[in-house]
């Protein structure tokens, strides 16, 4: 039993993870676009760089969230059993 | 079998009856209020026209960054609220900086960050009441039909929850990663030196060459992103309620 149970906390940490997925797809477009805003304005790219950076510090939040949950489930729950 | 201790820390212990992200934000304190008293005793005895030297220089120096960055955002209006940007800023960077010296950044227990997120919200509603007078103030709750009012006052809290996290979770996550990096590498040194002894093999040989570019960065480089996501957020949610 206690081994089916730790094999179900495995498998809800990885499906939490997944939320990393979303955020991956959204860092990726977002620097995809800001390399497309300095091919085309070379000259603001301090700007853009700034942007981009803050833009991927909001986008990352979400990952973090499910980091946070992945740890909870591993060491709290896990530490339940 | 013992099990790694890396919980999150968000049910604090207490020191002297005051839990410890207290007593970690009041060092914080006392740190900037030594600095700043400093900086403002150099201030007052140079000629203002003379060229600064020193401290007094670098703090013009980044005085002029987080201004300028500020004014870049709300266009110069808002500079009442300057002295209030400053300190939030100063403060957040200072204890995710704290991390780096051995403290447990105060930054990473909700408690801190969800009272400087109040502050925050509290400050909008502030100005949106000094804005719109007290009756015009809650015409927002019932903007386009009073039959969205629940919604409302959800669109209203909801910053709250989502400042507070953001920055909680950003510095706790990297405080959870380091600690687990250092237990690791301690468990791989001890029995890399077993053979001195049960004292000497306490030693943490491999983790002073590996953590460094950790510590850098998530205390220095995520600390300063997360400092400046939530300057910008507090600037932009208060810039809002005056240009309208």
């Amino acid at each position: 039993m206690r081994e089916i149970a730790i094999g179900l906390l495995g498998i809800g940490a990885g499906l939490a993870i997944m939320a990393g997925f979303g955020t991956a797809i959204g860092q990726g477009y977002a620097a995809g676009k800001a390399c497309e805003a300095v091919g085309r304005n070379p000259e603001a790219i301090s700007k853009i760089r700034s942007t981009l950076i803050m833009g991927a510090g909001l986008a990352e939040t979400i990952g973090l969230y499910a980091l946070i949950v992945v740890i909870l489930i591993v060491f709290v729950l896990g530490g339940m059993l | 079998m013992e099990r790694l201790q890396v919980v999150p820390h968000v049910f604090a212990t207490t020191i002297l009856g005051l839990s410890k992200e207290l007593w970690f934000s009041f060092m914080v304190m006392l740190f900037l209020t030594i600095i700043v008293a400093i900086v403002a005793h150099k201030a007052k005895k140079t000629d203002p026209l003379s060229r600064p030297k020193g401290i007094l220089l670098l703090f013009e120096v980044i005085y002029d960054m987080v201004a300028g960055y500020i004014d870049s955002l709300t266009e110069g209006k808002l500079k009442s609220m300057y002295p209030y940007f400053f300190t939030i800023a100063f403060f957040i960077f200072i204890s995710n900086l704290s991390g780096l010296f051995g403290f447990e950044p105060p930054t990473s227990y909700l408690g801190v960050t969800l009272a400087l997120a109040m502050i925050t919200i509290g400050a909008v509603h502030v100005t949106a009441v000094k804005k719109n007078g007290f009756l015009g103030y809650w015409k927002r709750y019932i903007d386009p039909i009073p039959v969205l009012l629940p919604l409302n006052i959800v669109g209203n809290i909801s910053p709250l929850i989502s400042l507070s996290l953001r920055l909680c979770i950003n510095v706790m996550s990297g405080g959870i990663i380091l600690s687990m990096v250092y237990t690791v590498t301690a468990a791989l040194s001890s029995s890399l030196l077993s053979f001195l002894g049960p004292s000497l093999s306490q030693l943490n040989v491999i983790g002073p060459f590996l953590t460094p570019v950790l510590h850098f960065y998530f205390d220095l480089f995520s600390g300063l992103i997360q400092t400046l996501v939530f300057l910008t957020l507090t600037v932009i949610f208060i810039s809002l309620e005056v240009e309208d």
